[in-house]
């Protein structure tokens, strides 16, 4: 109890009524496209909420850990098809089966940290790619799950769509995914916040010289890997939730899945908790206007929503290489929280301790 | 246990090169012993067998009592080994206060705890005003400060530090050598790689010399200097 | 069904298509040599070059065979664009820069392309399209034969120009040793903008000769950079030219094991072999920075 209270001391103040802020905008949002029946705008709001979750998964792996996996999808692409396949084959409710689908693959990501944590970042990346387009290729002529053509799950009788979470419209779909990142923005706070976030980011600035302070890397690799690929999974399986249907191509996509959500946390600025956040709200809605609004009226310009993405990215990457927090904390906006016991705020450690 | 460190016949080759011959040494617990060679000499990669970055190729390694030959760094840590390197690694986006905060969670899980041990530490080593600068903008000296700073806050019995003067001027040097010596006060063992020899001969209470990768001397610092065989090894080189 | 006679035409075609391949290889396994950077962008320019060779044969009725040099200075030419833009901002910078640059260079080529280009496929007809020698039961068609030769030329052009001219043996010394080239005087930038631009030079080329025997579309660039990205980590970095010889060896195995295997198990394979290659290579020349 004098921990949580101490972490509520951490909010008090301007961030504190930011964040409660947002929090209500977020909830009131949904409400109020669904009054005014605004599917695309809500559309757009869930997957910013997804891709939220995700690239902040990626982002503990990269941003925290020095780990850059271009594999992401594999987790994502589990957990998806895990909360399909319960639904379908075994009658489990995905409320429960996309934390089955996380730990799933969670485990999987925890077995590709065995093999592949020994690489440095170049291989790292190569490797995580080339097992992700594995996964693709045995997924698509694997009957069972659906071959090529993917699974979709069924309308239900309204007697049972509670039990299949499914709803009319987008609108409640993002509920469930704002309840996920809430939970998933508490478990990583805490994280980053100890000895582990700490000792995350040694390894990540330099991995023998955090050996020499008696941390072993492959150990908290894991860890980070774990809660990484949960979260990912997780995501996977409410990707399934809100649009009932899954193929190989959706799951294990370099480009939609891997790319999107490092792209995301990139734009947003990897150094920063909320970072990935940033970015996800900031290019998921670019993507999603230009592809409805350009592509999906002139099919003969698909890709352009693609294009305009790499742009965005091309340009942060000249000028604001740590993204937008990272340019926010240059010019003082904001500042990144020290290491530093969260009892105490930067400026009493100046000033005293 | 009145021997902490002891290496017996380590040898440590790569490819076609032996770097470490043969070598057998033993350090006392409390000695301040200094290890100087020539260039190639083989002492880094000696230090970097015994902290456990290197496995050497034939040998033991007894740190304690206990064989530690081949196991991780990061298990020696535990152990009470602490090592600064020659060229130095600060996690350069930290700050200087969570670099050896990161230290001092070796051996404590409160952060709390860590967070004032690591204060104490850069009061010592005097890097408390630069405590929330990030790591990598502090210069060579302050660099090496906080390297100890770093090893010291994980409360080490056995420090090895690697060319910890090498790069600082002339007060700074001696500044860090009062620092060695309290620090040897304290009790702590200290086994010292060096090439600046003012140094080395000053602070240390036995010298080990390293040519070849194998020793081919030992004693106190005045028996090495007039070492025949040293002198030759040496001849031509700057001893200062 | 599968006799020697199959065996042996799967070989020659593999020898024939790995050909094209290699010249992707080479041209990633200079740049990645060279400047230190790997890029994911390769198979687009690749993609570029062919669709130029399209274009100037549907357009202005260039033969491809012509429109080779055309592409090549083109996509030469964007490659300096490209370096001098993006590039030489990332050569010094962290490993995730050059990632992240280089997927933004793959996403606005490959996908902007497509919303120029239309995402459909193409092919280019020409005079030599469809055309097969059967010689005693060895199947030899012509745009392969080609491609092949053209092929050759290139790289034995690459190789004169690689060793025997200030230029490429100046590129040579980066490649090996960065610094000391510069104390010779080399100018390094000047070096980064040759081999970046020779490297997907060389893989437009590629392009221009897949065009006359495989169809081509927007995304293609995606297998290709791949299957370079196998080359080169399979014919090892010390070479050039070693990853000529494996592109061949890649092609081959890829036709062969064709004969045997369904397709989808062959690219499984291909991706699995990467894998192990890369968790069990010797440290190379290239993207080596050993920590301590």
């Amino acid at each position: 109890m004098m921990r949580l209270k101490s972490i509520l001391v951490e909010f008090r103040g301007t961030k504190g009524y930011l964040i409660i802020g947002i929090s209500l905008v977020l909830i009131l949002l949904p409400i109020l496209f669904m009054t005014l029946d605004l599917p695309f705008p809500a559309n757009v709001l869930f997957l910013c909420l997804l891709y939220s979750i995700m690239a902040m998964a990626w982002n503990l792996l990269f941003g925290y850990c020095g780990q850059f996996s271009l594999g992401h999808s594999i987790f994502f692409g589990l957990g998806a098809y895990t909360t399909m396949i319960g639904m379908l084959y075994y009658n489990l409710t995905p409320w429960i089966g996309i934390f089955v689908g996380g730990f799933i693959a969670a485990l999987s990501g925890l077995g590709l940290g065995v093999i592949l944590f020994r690489l440095r970042s170049h291989w790292f990346a190569l490797a995580s790619m080339a097992i992700q387009e594995m996964f693709l290729l045995l997924f698509i002529p694997w009957t069972w799950v659906g071959g090529s053509a993917g699974l979709q799950a069924p309308i239900v009788s309204p007697d049972k769509a509670l039990y299949f979470a499914q709803y009319a419209g987008p609108y409640l779909y993002i509920y469930i995914a704002l309840g996920i990142l809430a939970i998933e923005l508490i478990i990583f706070y805490i994280i980053v916040n100890s000895k582990w976030g700490y000792y995350f980011q040694a390894i990540r600035e330099d991995e023998d010289a955090a050996k020499s302070l008696g941390i072993n890397p492959f150990k908290y690799k894991m860890v980070a890997m774990f809660f990484s690929a949960l979260f990912t999974g997780i995501a996977g399986g409410i990707y399934v939730i809100r649009f009932r249907f899954i193929d190989p191509f959706v799951a294990f996509n370099l480009i939609t899945i891997a790319v999107y959500i490092l792209v995301a946390a990139i734009i947003g600025g990897v150094y920063s908790f909320i970072g990935p956040i940033v970015g996800s709200f900031i290019f998921m809605p670019i993507t999603e206007y230009v592809r409805v609004y350009i592509v999906s009226r002139f099919p003969r310009y698909y890709g352009l929503q693609v294009f305009s993405i790499g742009l965005v990215v091309l340009i942060i990457s000249l000028i604001a290489p740590e993204g937008v927090m990272g340019l926010l904390e240059k010019r003082g906006i904001v500042r990144r929280r020290l290491a530093i016991p969260i009892t105490l705020s930067n400026k009493e450690v100046v000033e005293g301790g | 246990m009145d021997e902490i460190l002891k290496c017996d016949g380590v040898t440590k080759r790569f490819g076609g090169l032996v770097a470490v011959d043969n070598v057998s040494i033993s350090v006392k617990k409390g000695e301040f012993v200094g290890l100087i060679g020539p260039n190639g000499a083989g002492k880094t990669t000696l230090f970097n067998c015994i902290s456990g970055y290197y496995k050497p190729d034939k040998g033991r390694i007894y740190f304690k009592g206990m064989n530690v030959t081949g196991k991780p760094p990061y298990v020696l840590a535990k152990l009470g080994m602490g090592r600064t390197f020659q060229i130095v690694k600060p996690l350069p986006r930290l700050t200087v206060l969570e670099n050896v905060i990161i230290s001092a969670l070796l051996k404590t899980e409160d952060i709390e705890d860590a967070y004032k041990k690591a204060v104490d530490m850069l009061d010592y080593v005097g890097l408390r005003d630069k405590m929330l600068l990030p790591a990598r903008s502090l210069n060579v000296a302050e660099k090496k400060k906080l390297e100890l700073a770093r090893a010291l806050a994980l409360d080490p019995e056995l420090l090895l530090l690697d060319e910890v003067v090498a790069g600082l001027n002339p007060t700074e040097t001696d500044n860090m050598l009062n620092l060695l010596r309290d620090i040897h006060k304290k009790g702590h063992t200290i086994i010292m790689v060096e090439h600046v020899m003012r140094a080395v001969m000053n602070v240390s209470e036995r010298i080990i010399v390293l040519h070849h990768g194998k020793v081919i001397a030992e004693g106190t610092p005045s028996e090495v200097a007039n070492n025949p065989q040293v002198i030759e090894v040496y001849l031509g080189k700057e001893v200062v | 069904m599968i006799d020697f006679l199959s065996i042996l035409n799967a070989i020659i075609s593999g020898i024939l298509i790995g050909s094209v391949y290699s010249l992707v290889a080479m041209g990633l396994s200079l740049i990645w040599g060279i400047m230190d950077i790997i890029n994911f962008a390769q198979g687009d320019y690749m993609m570029l070059g062919a669709f130029i060779t399209y274009w100037m044969l549907v357009l202005a009725g260039i033969d491809p065979l012509i429109s080779v040099i055309i592409s090549f200075a083109i996509i030469f030419g964007v490659g300096i664009l490209t370096q001098a833009l993006v590039i030489d901002r990332i050569v010094e910078a962290p490993f995730v820069s050059q990632v992240v640059s280089t997927f933004a260079i793959l996403l606005i080529i490959r996908y902007g392309s497509e919303a120029v280009f239309g995402p459909y496929t193409r092919r280019v007809e020409t005079w030599y399209t469809g055309i097969t020698y059967n010689i005693m039961g060895i199947i030899l068609p012509l745009p392969e034969i080609i491609a092949f030769i053209i092929s050759i030329l290139v790289t034995l052009i690459l190789y004169i120009f690689l060793n025997k001219t200030y230029v490429g043996i100046a590129m040579q010394a980066v490649s090996q040793n960065r610094d000391a080239a510069a104390i010779l005087g080399i100018n390094i930038k000047r070096m980064y903008w040759f081999a970046f631009g020779i490297g997907v030079g060389i893989t437009a080329i590629a392009g221009t000769l897949l065009s006359t025997f495989y169809p081509i579309y927007p995304e293609m660039g995606a297998f290709f950079t791949f299957l370079a990205f196998v080359i080169v980590v399979f014919g090892g970095f010390g070479s050039i030219f070693g990853s000529y010889v494996a592109g061949l060896i890649i092609g081959i195995s890829e036709t062969v094991s064709a004969l045997f295997i369904l397709p989808t198990w062959k690219d499984v394979i291909a991706f699995l072999i990467f894998v192990i290659i890369i968790l069990f290579r010797p440290t190379g020349l290239f993207g080596v920075k050993t920590s301590s």
